[in-house]
């Protein structure tokens, strides 16, 4: 039941540009957020918590689109 | 309580250094220097519970004697005998007390109705007097004490402890320097779920030993427990109230007492601010509670909080992050456009003082007094606490008593 796995260097590298790209949206929101409500700047810094747990979140939401288009994929190739 | 005292010395100390109050306040610095001084003599006059307690934290006291006590009611005497030993002489007569005995002052701490009868022979007889609060049942007794303060030029303190009570002296800073913006209008009540009584041992002590609930000796839930806030009001407003409106009655304990079970004013002060203050003993989920209110935040003097009415804005990303979520889930407002919900501040508040002390005011209020009374030092702003205290309490006593509204009596003033 429990197979060996392996994660190729490829497959990391495509996670790591997307988790990277989630972090760019994230600290997008953040610098949006400070400019919109006139933040003190140094919330770029301080507030990097909160950007990484946002990017964990966007990171979420694309795991959970991918699985669904796979899904759909298949079904869609079965028909 | 010397560890209290010195916690006391230490947190003021701070504060001054801080450039903190308060040169108006020259008792507090007696407290750093009474060793090695000389022997100050007092008496004490009704050691109850309440005079037991003043005796723990004089007796704590360097260089002091308790060199005599006075009780009629057996079970006290007996006991303060015992707790000051043999070098005390007891008797059953203050007058006698006073008469006989040679020292420098006297601590009273009778029911209320005598306040005004011992503390003018006190004072008569050339002695400071410290004498519990509050200071008395009627306004002219108020004023005969005064008087006898002023004829004999001697010390007297009103056990308002709340003067000497770290805590409330920083919010009393804090306001001074208007970080609450100017005070618009103060909110204090007193909470306890209890019938107030004390066991009795037989039936013809009852009004002996329950006097707080009999007009004869005492104004209930203001002279014991308002005296204490409305002295604190006073301070913070600078000021006397003009007049006060109220109402108050039994309509829970009805067990044959006189006084009310509560009460409810409003006082008004010169400044327009108005002071909203109820006490109830049936009920004790909000406790007690002193809260100035500014338009700049709110003081919770009791329990020692500052609540911002602008608290710090949240990170500009959360800010973003909520306005989303609004915009996606909120209803559609049916109150029309100008309608926004009355929601309360939601600043979670901030303690006035990192170290909480233990001690109420009262220890280091015995120790100003004795400080006080060795180096015959005469405040007469404390007296003039205690008597500006006393007089709103009996006003709020007189309002609801005859269904009226009662000004500040006239000519009462020091």
């Amino acid at each position: 039941m429990f197979r060996d796995t392996t994660i190729t260097a490829i497959v990391k590298r495509r996670e790591l540009i997307i988790f990277g790209v989630c972090f760019l949206g994230a600290y997008l929101m953040n610098v949006i957020g400070i400019i919109q409500n006139h933040s003190p700047a140094k919330e770029l810094i301080t507030q990097l918590h909160v950007v990484l747990l946002v990017s964990g979140v966007f990171y979420g939401v694309v795991i959970l689109l991918r699985v669904l288009y796979h899904l759909i994929s298949r079904l869609w190739v079965r028909k | 309580m010397e560890t209290n005292r010195r916690d006391f010395v230490k947190t003021f100390s701070a504060m001054a250094a801080a450039g903190m109050f308060v040169s108006g306040m020259p008792w507090l610095k007696d407290l750093y220097a009474q060793d090695g001084l000389k022997t100050v003599k007092l008496g004490i006059i009704g050691p109850g519970s309440r005079g037991m307690l003043l005796l723990e934290h004089l007796k704590a006291l360097p260089g002091l004697e308790i060199s005599c006590y006075c009780d009629d009611y057996e079970p006290h005497f007996e006991r303060a005998g015992q707790y000051l030993g043999p070098d005390a002489k007891g008797y059953r007569d203050y007058r006698d007390m006073l008469e006989k005995e040679q020292m420098d002052g006297v601590v009273i701490a009778v029911p209320l109705h005598m306040h005004r009868e011992i503390t003018v022979a006190a004072l008569d007889a050339g002695l400071h007097v410290f004498c519990e609060k509050a200071m008395a049942q009627t306004y002219e007794d108020c004023n005969e004490m005064v008087k006898a303060r002023e004829r004999n030029n001697k010390i007297l303190y009103v056990g308002h402890q709340r003067i000497f009570n770290t805590r409330i002296l920083q919010a009393l800073k804090e306001i001074e320097d208007g970080d609450i913006g100017e005070v618009t209008q103060m909110r204090a009540y007193w909470h306890r779920n209890s019938d107030w009584r004390r066991p009795v041992p037989s039936p013809e002590l009852e009004r002996k030993i329950n006097w707080r609930m009999y007009h004869e000796y005492s104004l209930g839930l203001m002279t014991e427990l308002a005296t204490h806030h409305l002295q604190v009001i006073n301070w913070v407003l600078k000021d006397k109230p003009d007049y006060v409106m109220g109402s108050g009655g039994i309509n829970y304990w009805k067990d044959g007492r006189e006084v009310f079970d509560n009460v409810n004013l409003v006082y008004h002060y010169p400044s327009g601010t108005h002071v909203i203050y109820d006490s109830l003993i049936s009920n004790k989920k909000y406790g007690m509670e002193i809260q100035a209110m500014g338009p700049k935040g709110t003081i919770e003097i009791e329990t020692g909080y500052r609540y911002s009415e602008q608290p710090p804005p949240a990170p500009g990303i959360i800010q973003l992050i909520n306005n989303l979520e609004h915009n996606i889930f909120d209803a559609i407002p049916i109150g029309g456009a100008s309608w926004v919900p009355e929601d309360p501040s939601t600043d979670k508040g901030t303690y006035l003082l990192d170290k909480m002390l233990k001690t109420d005011g009262t220890d280091v209020q015995m120790a100003s007094f004795v400080a006080d009374v060795r180096n015959n030092r005469i405040d007469p702003w404390l007296t003039q606490q205690g008597f500006y205290a006393g007089i709103a309490t009996i006003m709020g006593f007189e309002a609801m008593m005859n269904h009226r509204i009662e000004n500040w009596p006239e000519g009462l003033a020091i």
